[in-house]
């Protein structure tokens, strides 16, 4: 028998799926089914409130030793009811919308967020989730933060020359960060453009296009531990590429870059000096005259 | 149509058009710029292409088309090849308009082996995979062609057709299994391969598929009056003087490794070696004689301008555009013949 949980509805909130959800007014037990929604909580100081998370929400540390509700793909909605919980956070980038329908079946407070575009998506999640969790003043004064050190790395980097660049998901087949994704609007803070934004979201790319790209630096978000070298990692058919004949080729930690999370604030002060290395070499290579094409 | 005895002229006929229609296809597909989606990804303009292709250019056009485009195509051409005789070849041995290496659980045969060698990390571009996807692909061959003989050895239509799907639905939980237990990264990976794409082809790649498409058509070519007759029946042949076995054999080992090496260098293709052996006796008449070749010229350009198709619409899955463009195909030819 599945206890109901213990829930004093105080209040109804519209949520990204257009349901009006009831929650309490301080949610006691709260779930997150994504990495970045629980790191947000536990930013938001409500880390001691969760009952809960995903399989892969590692981060930080106490997290990873919560219960667990399942994979991002299929949460098990048995694991979360026997749980209680009094809200249930899910996203719509990774968690099925059937999951939520099936929780708030059985009552159970389920709330969809749908992270916006770019980094003024990731500072809506905040507040969003600072407004569900009382936790307002926190979640301003994470965006203020975040904002002032994106502000302060664009300001930073605009002395620097403009570079082409790209942040690549997968090398085989070839799939880049395109508009609309928070590592196109990282690019920009730090003064680079994205040489493969061919569409929004996550374009798929030939390697005929990518070489014609001809990004200067290649950022690999992969989520791949980092190779001896990662110029190589793509395969000999990149030696023409200016990033890997440079070396121009990083990989970018799975924290904070592969979540939107306010610690990609952070995160662009890191994405900088990749760009300010990146450009030294270009600069030797120029100097030395050989390949200015 | 042009039906009929088989003569030298006609058959020089049809080997000319299904060989213009490949050359066609092949030369559009080496300079066009195919964009219905990837409005924004980077073009190299047609006629950089064709300065490349003539052996000028400049460097990155010469780079864009040799490297990349000139081995994407080849394997395209042979893969097409490979699949439509595979497919050319079971449909009048094995007496069913359904034999196809898809349905009959060969493909899955070939695509487990390769998705097991994948995941003892052989590398995709190495033989580890064709030779693993070949033995997949003959053990997936002799279990459906096992399961389809009666009692008295002979093999019956509907038991082969079922035993290819029961035994293709087994080798898909087969290939989810392996999958599933891979480590996260990998198991993209392996989703990534198996639905099939020719971004990553090599010219070694392409050369290994054509090196068997060619070797099978000298190996089959000279049974292709032996096939005519066990179309009719295999005691029809037997009379006729043919080793009835000895050309199943011939056959079995012929697609297993067409079957196998296709998959291996560019994952899960479907319904090319349904739809164009099907499209070749409908137009020409069943002589294998005919068949054989201009299925091969003519799958070779199938999967060409299927590959086109994916690039126009950003990398779009190779076996997504086949599916779409070849069972439609499928449908018209059917009402075609119910008309006629």
């Amino acid at each position: 028998m599945i206890m109901p949980p213990v829930v004093a509805p105080a209040r109804s909130v519209v949520d990204a799926t257009g349901t009006a959800v009831e929650i309490p007014e301080t949610p006691q037990r709260v779930m997150a089914l994504a990495p970045d929604l629980t790191e947000i909580v536990f930013a938001l100081g409500r880390g001691h409130r969760m009952v809960g998370a995903c399989d892969v929400c590692d981060e930080p540390a106490p997290a990873s030793h919560l219960p667990e509700t399942g994979s991002m793909e299929s949460p098990s909605v048995e694991a979360i009811a026997l749980l209680r919980p009094d809200l249930v956070l899910a996203t719509s980038e990774g968690n099925p919308r059937a999951v939520l329908e099936r929780l708030r079946a059985l009552g159970i407070p389920a709330f969809g967020v749908q992270p916006g575009p770019g980094l003024d998506g990731v500072a809506t999640t905040v507040e969003t989730l600072g407004d569900l969790l009382d936790a307002r003043v926190e979640a301003t004064r994470l965006v203020v933060d975040m904002r002032a050190r994106i502000a302060e790395t664009r300001a930073l980097s605009a002395t620097r020359k403009r570079l082409r660049a790209c942040v690549l998901a997968w090398t085989d087949p070839l799939i880049a960060a395109g508009h609309g994704t928070y590592f196109d609007d990282l690019l920009d803070v730090v003064n680079a453009e994205n040489a493969c934004a061919a569409g929004d979201g996550w374009p798929r790319l030939s390697r005929e296009s990518f070489v014609l790209a001809a990004p200067q630096v290649i950022l690999l978000a992969t989520g791949q531990p980092p190779e001896a070298s990662p110029a190589r990692s793509l395969g000999d058919w990149a030696g023409a590429v200016p990033a890997v004949r440079d070396e121009a080729v990083f990989v970018l930690s799975p924290r904070p870059f592969l979540r939107p999370t306010p610690a990609l604030g952070a995160g662009a002060a890191t994405l900088r000096t990749l760009l300010d290395a990146a450009a030294l070499r270009t600069d030797a290579r120029e100097r030395r005259g050989d390949g200015t094409r | 149509m042009m039906r009929g005895p088989l003569t030298a002229r006609r058959l020089g006929a049809s080997i000319l058009i299904s060989g213009m229609l490949l050359a066609g296809m092949l030369a559009l597909a080496l300079i066009a710029n195919p964009r219905a989606l990837a409005r924004d990804a980077p073009q190299l303009p047609m006629r950089r292409a064709v300065e490349a292709l003539a052996g000028g250019g400049d460097e990155t056009a010469r780079l864009v088309i040799w490297r990349f485009r000139v081995p994407r195509v080849a394997l395209a051409a042979a893969t097409g090849a490979a699949l439509a005789l595979a497919g050319a070849l079971l449909q009048p041995v094995m007496r069913n308009p359904l034999a196809d290496p898809y349905v009959l659980g060969v493909s899955s045969g070939a695509a487990l082996g390769a998705v097991a060698a994948l995941s003892i990390g052989l590398h995709v571009a190495g033989a580890g995979p064709a030779i693993f996807a070949t033995l997949g692909a003959a053990l997936a061959a002799l279990l459906t062609f096992g399961l389809a003989r009666d009692a008295e050895g002979r093999l019956v239509g509907e038991r082969l057709v079922l035993a290819g799907v029961v035994l293709s639905y087994l080798l898909a939980a087969g290939i989810m299994w392996v999958v599933s237990l891979s480590p996260a990264a990998q198991g993209q990976h392996l989703l990534f391969w198996l639905m099939g794409s020719f971004a990553s082809a090599s010219g070694a790649q392409a050369l290994a598929v054509a090196g068997c498409v060619v070797a099978s058509l000298l190996l089959v070519m000279p049974q292709a009056s032996a096939v005519n007759l066990m179309a009719v029946s295999d005691e029809h042949a037997a009379d006729a003087g043919v080793a009835v076995e000895r050309v199943k054999r011939v056959v079995f080992v012929a697609c297993a490794v067409l079957v196998g090496v296709a998959v291996a260098a560019a994952g899960s293709i479907g319904f090319v070696g349904l739809v164009v052996p099907h499209g070749t006796r409908l137009a020409l008449g069943s002589d294998a004689r005919l068949g054989l070749p201009v299925s091969v010229l003519c799958g070779a350009a199938f999967l060409v301008g299927a590959d086109l198709v994916s690039r126009a619409f950003g990398e779009l899955p190779v076996g997504v555009v086949t599916a779409t463009c070849g069972a439609p195909f499928f449908l018209l030819l059917l009402l075609r013949r119910r008309a006629a």
